[in-house]
């Protein structure tokens, strides 16, 4: 009468598991070291309102362009999805907006999270997009100049 | 957007990274973009101010007025020294830079300041004032600076003024102190006291206004 409960005791975890193998993809950091951000110095924000309402964010904007490069060779032939992610930052919270002249996706993403950049198949070793980043920030919380990495990663279809 | 968390894949992560090593994949390269911090502004008109490409609200830049406004009563020889307040006039634009609104009437003078800075909420800038310790008469007369005083209004507003009533003391004074990122305005309007008999003459004084802010 004891087996039962044993091999209860053992599914437990493997049943506990299973949902993190299904949910989540392998995901590839994808190569962008030949991109290009169009920016000397820090990027100049601007205040979004002249004078802020009570309890309005102090919210302040910039734009830059990035010469978006991907080194994609290793995943020649394969269908999969890639994401640009925005590392958290400190003085967050960051939203960065983004449109893109194709075949990369336009999109959005705050600090900390991913956004779709491309789903397919990846026809050439490497895409080349251009971006034009709008970037929002609160203004009373960053007080002085603040590094903002993006990377982008590469999550295979299953086949 | 997306967010994922991987509070409960830890040990599946780690197998993740191993696998990773021992294809011999490289760390990727991440582009950065370095934000600045907001821009710093201070702005402070009292009477008279200039302001370029529209109203301040509508993008508007403020710039460098040197105008010195004159507030000034002559008091009929009858009625020297008799004890009853005289009201003053000034010379000034009475129109707020903020709308282009009529916040103040005829004769008042308008005083307005903001501050904007990237730092902490509880920052706060301060409007002096410093005057002599009296006007004075080109024969060597004076007057005590202390008869000038002011109240405060503005058009349509019905709370207490950002830079309230007072009275000269002579040497510098506080008037207010500004939370930033807030635009306060209000319209001063100047009486003096009377309170004696004065030698004839024109009497003066200059008071100059300070926005010290953090």
């Amino acid at each position: 009468m004891n087996a039962p409960v044993l091999s209860t005791r053992l599914l437990l975890p493997l049943l506990l598991a299973l949902p993190c193998f299904a949910a989540s993809a392998q995901t590839f950091p994808v190569d962008d070291s030949a991109s290009q951000v169009l920016e000397s110095g820090p990027l100049k924000m601007r205040w979004d309102s002249v004078v802020p309402r009570p309890g309005q964010p102090s919210t302040m904007t910039g734009q830059v362009v990035v010469l978006v490069r991907l080194d994609v060779a290793q995943w020649r032939g394969r269908r999969g999805r890639i994401y640009q992610r925005l590392a958290p930052v400190p003085n967050g919270p960051v939203t960065a907006a983004w449109s893109a002249n194709g075949p990369l996706l336009p999109g959005r993403v705050r600090d900390g999270e991913r956004a779709l950049v491309f789903s397919g198949a990846i026809a050439s070793e490497r895409i080349e997009d251009t971006f034009r980043l709008t970037i929002q920030a609160d203004g009373n919380r960053v007080l002085r100049p603040q590094d903002l990495h993006f990377s982008f990663e590469f999550e295979p279809e299953s086949p | 957007m997306e967010s994922r968390s991987f509070g409960h894949c830890v040990l599946r992560f780690a197998a993740f990274l191993l696998l990773l090593a021992s294809l011999g994949i490289a760390d990727a390269a991440a582009y950065t973009v370095t934000i600045g911090t907001g821009t710093k502004a201070a702005y402070l008109r009292v009477g008279d101010g200039t302001i370029t490409g529209g109203n301040y609200n509508a993008g508007g830049t403020p710039a460098a007025n040197t105008t010195v406004n004159l507030v000034s009563v002559t008091v009929p020889a009858a009625s020297v020294g008799n004890a009853t307040a005289q009201a003053m006039t000034s010379t000034g634009r009475t129109t707020s830079d903020w709308d282009g609104f009529a916040f103040c009437n005829a004769g008042q003078t308008y005083i307005a300041a903001f501050f904007r800075l990237p730092t902490n909420p509880n920052q706060s800038a301060t409007l002096r004032v410093n005057t002599p310790a009296n006007l004075t008469s080109a024969g060597g007369d004076t007057i005590p600076i202390t008869q000038i005083s002011w109240t405060s209004s503005g058009n349509g507003d019905t709370g207490a003024q950002p830079f309230p009533a007072g009275t000269f003391t002579g040497g510098t004074q506080t008037l207010a102190t500004l939370l930033r990122n807030t635009w306060a305005e209000s319209c001063h309007s100047f009486s003096y006291a009377n309170a004696a008999i004065r030698a004839a003459g024109t009497y003066n004084a200059r008071a100059t206004y300070t926005l010290a802010t953090p």
